[in-house]
């Protein structure tokens, strides 16, 4: 059985608590694992984060973030009408540096890489695009 | 998110309850920048009631450590649940810390 729900939010940080409340919604109706749960919130939030904070130039923008769940596969769908990203393109940050090389940009891209099973990227109709999967059966992973 | 502080001798205790995440991470920003402004030398921030953390927490963090580390302070860290352990895990900061299992295990390696 599919299953979908999806969310609009504004191009405000604070809707990420919005998201947050949702998330743990449709956690509990589609019985997925905690962890997983908390590895989807997170990886939502630093998602949206640069999106918000890098994808535009001001002005009133809605960002979709779609969920469908078929059987054990969970996809998450993000679409944005920022300016053109590719997050996959994006630079590893180097995670074994000292304290003072250290860098926080473009970790939160490395969690979505590292927590999902997969992500694919596509401008469509001067939209970004992104979408995640994970199997939510592996629970505790 | 909620932050408490607390002194023992040298050391400024910085407790954290609830969520540290893109909204509330700039209000631990100027907690820890104040006691660095105020030339405390010895952070620890307790992570005990920490559920969750972003890498715009672990920002803050890392500030704390560089800023420190630049005065011949200390930055410590106790008590990470488990979400946050495994972020700390991920990001490969677990080595560049200094992480106590507990608040008295911090204060006794200080």
């Amino acid at each position: 059985m599919e299953r979908s729900c999806t969310l609009e939010i504004k191009n405000e940080l604070s809707e990420i608590h919005l998201v947050n409340v949702r998330v743990e919604q449709i956690a509990e109706e589609w019985k997925i694992p905690p962890k997983t749960t908390g590895n989807i919130t997170l990886v939502i939030e630093e998602l949206i984060t640069n999106i918000i904070n890098y994808g535009y130039d001001g002005g009133e923008h809605v960002i979709s973030i779609a969920f469908t769940l078929d059987d054990d596969d969970l996809s998450i769908r993000l679409v944005d009408d920022g300016k053109s990203f590719n997050p996959l393109e994006a630079p590893t940050p180097d995670i074994n540096a000292s304290a003072e090389e250290r860098r926080i940009g473009g970790l939160g891209i490395y969690f979505a890489k590292k927590l999902m099973d997969s992500l694919s990227y596509e401008r469509l109709e001067n939209k970004n695009v992104l979408t995640m999967t994970k199997n939510i059966s592996d629970s505790e992973s | 998110m909620d932050i408490q502080e607390e002194r023992k001798g040298q050391v400024v205790i910085v407790k954290i309850n609830g969520r540290l995440d893109s909204i509330s991470s700039s209000e631990l920003e100027s907690k820890i920048s104040g006691l660095i402004d105020k030339n405390e030398k010895i952070i620890l921030v307790d992570c005990q009631q920490l559920s969750y953390v972003s890498s715009a927490g672990l920002r803050v963090f890392l500030m704390g450590l560089k800023k420190l580390n630049a005065v011949q302070g200390k930055f410590l860290i106790c008590s990470l649940q488990d979400m946050v352990k495994d972020v700390f895990d991920i990001s490969g900061f677990t080595g560049i810390f200094s992480i106590y299992n507990s608040q008295n295990e911090a204060l006794n390696a200080v």
